[in-house]
């Protein structure tokens, strides 16, 4: 079914990837993994983020109980997580889930498209004695977001959180992206139905009530003013961030401007 | 040729197999009680199964994504896994009624206690769902669920006053007796009966399954659109029989062979014997539908292999579910419970779990990234948006309701 054209586009959120950015949780997060041979092998549970140069660089698909349980809200995620690893504590992908390279997808559609096939696929990753430092984009969701008191004169949503990471590709390498902003928003519903970035308008009512509910969502810039507490579980949003409205002109990211 | 043929057998199969145990149930009970007055909300169930398959087949024909792949992208892990939770119950019960089903109808021919049936249509469910391959499972029932036409035959056999019943129809006058609550608990009922979900993770799995691409919109569109309405034409008929042999004696629609009833006695046993074929054909079919949809739903949040389009073994995940959900199906009626009962509950479950995937896939549907020009238009919207509305309200008043009316005992 790859390869099938709609009015000469390819069915699916990203039009263009690898060379277009796109909102990580709305278009990948959640879609079915296909492998080569057409087969179905997971879902993207979660997703590596690698620091590389102080940047965060998506480096893997995440698959397993072991990513997804772990989402489920910082409360009831670790607590299901902990009690899925009790139950067989030799079996490493409980601890660290499976991940499927980057590299790998060839194309990212309605589904996931890998170049390879399902055999011995899953696998936790093996790292070296110096290993790089990684986290889970499921870490950064949710993540509680504390601005600057000088910034309190804006317009922030009500205790707002990271919703989504936008990931934008890079000039200096080809086909791979970067974390490029958070979107931040007051944690209402409907933040994965696509209405906030302007991917959808339609039906009008549902459009307009959804619309309402994340109007004061904004993107957060990665890069100076702007810090990411992991241990604590915050991101901070200093005087010298840059912060934007979320949709500009109605269109979004991983959309075609037509 | 082959493609009018394809198209025609299509239809004739959307018509077969549109009537469950559930519609059987619940339009006999509602014929017997309310005549006629309740028969304005078949066409309204109807036009909304319309609504949600068309926008689901849509949605599977361009984007290749059955509803629980879609559910779990638009809520979440967290909201979709609520929901799956709630759908798949109601599905499981439904599949559960339809076992039980099959075994009342094979009791009605054989006088063999349909809990001895149990174990002979679990099995053989199994065997199917193991085995069958997709269109042939599709097509077989479907034709011979095609058998009950034989309920307009025998109400066009009855001779009624086919004025009376319009009147009753068109007016949607409800019985002096009854209770304003317990006509609403019932409208509820018959819309759970027409909009079950299991029908639309059946409907756009499968056509996963078959490969549509949206080439085969037209197709599907000619399906759902003349073989759902005129499947809703047998729930009619089923209603005005009932309400024309038991209405008048003021007796209740308590078990499968009073369903059955009104054809024997228009058409003698010829009429009973096409009528048990019926029932067998469509609870059977509807059995496999949602012992399927079971394993859909699972495999599609988790990502898992499913399908028949691929060898048992590549998706063994999948069949062990389905495994499973017959096994545990066939323990719970094997505690004698009645299957009557169950299909109650299932219906309005039903109604209570429709938004939980209708609102999802009214979204995708509207979403030009997935469907291009293929998105709803005006007419979709209008009605996909008060279709929204009314299964809202269908959902929040149904165990309201009926806790009030007792399960329309009231």
């Amino acid at each position: 079914m790859r390869g099938e054209h709609v009015d000469g586009r390819r069915p699916g959120p990203i039009q263009g990837w690898p060379e277009a950015d796109y909102d990580a949780a709305l278009h990948l997060l959640d879609r079915q993994v296909v492998t080569a041979d057409g087969r179905l092998v997971g879902k993207v549970d979660d997703m590596e983020l690698t620091v590389q140069d102080g940047v965060l660089v998506p480096t893997g698909l995440l698959v397993g109980l072991g990513a997804l349980l772990p989402r489920f809200g910082t409360r009831l995620g670790p607590w299901l997580h902990d009690r899925y690893r009790q139950i067989s504590l030799s079996h490493a992908d409980r601890r660290a889930p499976s991940v499927i390279d980057l590299d790998l997808v060839e194309d990212i559609g309605s589904a996931v498209h890998l170049t390879q096939d399902r055999d011995a696929l899953l696998r936790p990753r093996v790292e070296h004695v110096i290993a790089p430092v990684r986290h889970r984009l499921g870490e950064l969701l949710s993540m509680r977001v504390v601005p600057d008191p000088s910034r309190r004169t804006e317009a922030w949503p009500r205790r707002p959180r990271v919703l989504d990471v936008r990931l934008a590709a890079r000039p200096d390498r080809p086909g791979r992206h970067a974390v490029d902003a958070l979107v931040v928003g007051g944690g209402h519903p409907g933040g994965l139905l696509g209405y906030d970035r302007g991917q959808v308008n339609r039906p009008w009512p549902v459009a307009a009530l959804v619309g309402r509910l994340h109007r004061r969502s904004v993107l957060v810039f990665c890069g100076r003013g702007v810090e990411v507490d992991w241990e604590v579980g915050e991101v901070r949003v200093g005087e010298a961030a840059e912060v934007a409205p979320l949709v500009e002109r109605g269109t979004g990211p991983g959309q075609d401007a037509r | 040729m082959k493609r009018y043929l394809a198209v025609f057998l299509g239809i004739l199969t959307a018509i077969g197999g549109f009537v469950d145990i559930g519609d059987l149930v619940t339009n006999a009970q509602v014929g017997a009680r309310f005549g006629m007055s309740l028969a304005w909300v078949v066409p309204v169930g109807v036009l909304g199964i319309c609504v949600f398959a068309e926008m689901a087949g849509r949605v599977a024909a361009v984007s290749h994504r059955p509803v629980f792949d879609l559910v779990r992208e638009r809520l979440g892990p967290r909201v979709g896994f609520l929901n799956l939770a709630g759908s798949l119950a109601v599905t499981f019960l439904t599949f559960v009624a339809e076992i039980g089903g099959v075994a009342l109808a094979l009791q009605l021919v054989t006088s063999v206690h349909h809990v001895a049936w149990v174990p002979c249509v679990a099995l053989l469910v199994g065997l199917v769902l193991w085995r069958a391959k997709f269109s042939a499972m599709e097509n077989i029932l479907g034709l011979l669920g095609l058998a009950l036409v034989v309920f307009g035959i025998a109400l066009w056999q009855l001779g009624p006053d086919w004025s009376g019943l319009a009147r009753e129809a068109f007016t949607a006058a409800k019985p002096a007796g009854e209770q304003w609550t317990t006509y609403a608990y019932f409208a509820v009922a018959l819309f759970g009966a027409a909009m079950t979900p299991y029908e639309v993770f059946f409907f756009s799995s499968g056509g996963v399954e078959e490969r549509w691409t949206a080439k085969d919109i037209g197709v599907m569109r000619a399906n759902v659109l003349i073989g759902f309405p005129l499947g809703g034409m047998l729930s009619l008929a089923i209603a005005g029989c009932a309400a024309v042999v038991f209405g008048p004696l003021g007796i209740s629609v308590e078990t499968l062979g009073q369903v059955g009833l009104p054809v024997a006695v228009a058409l003698g046993k010829v009429g009973l014997a096409v009528v048990v074929v019926g029932f067998v054909a469509a609870t059977f079919g509807a059995a496999c539908e949602t012992g399927l949809s079971v394993g859909y739903a699972l495999a599609q949040y988790f990502g898992f292999q499913w399908g028949k389009y691929v060898r048992a073994r590549e998706a063994a995940a999948f069949h062990v579910v389905l495994v499973a959900a017959v096994l545990l199906a066939a323990g719970i009626l094997m505690t004698a419970v009645d299957p009557i009962l169950v299909t109650e509950f299932s219906v309005v479950f039903s109604a209570v779990a429709l938004p939980l995937t209708y609102f999802p896939i009214l979204v995708v549907a509207n979403d030009p990234q997935y469907l291009g020009r293929h998105v709803n238009g005006h007419v979709a919207n209008v009605l996909g948006v008060g279709y929204l509305v009314l299964v809202g309200v269908a959902s929040l008043a149904a165990i309201p309701l009926m806790i009030v009316t007792r399960m329309g005992q009231a």
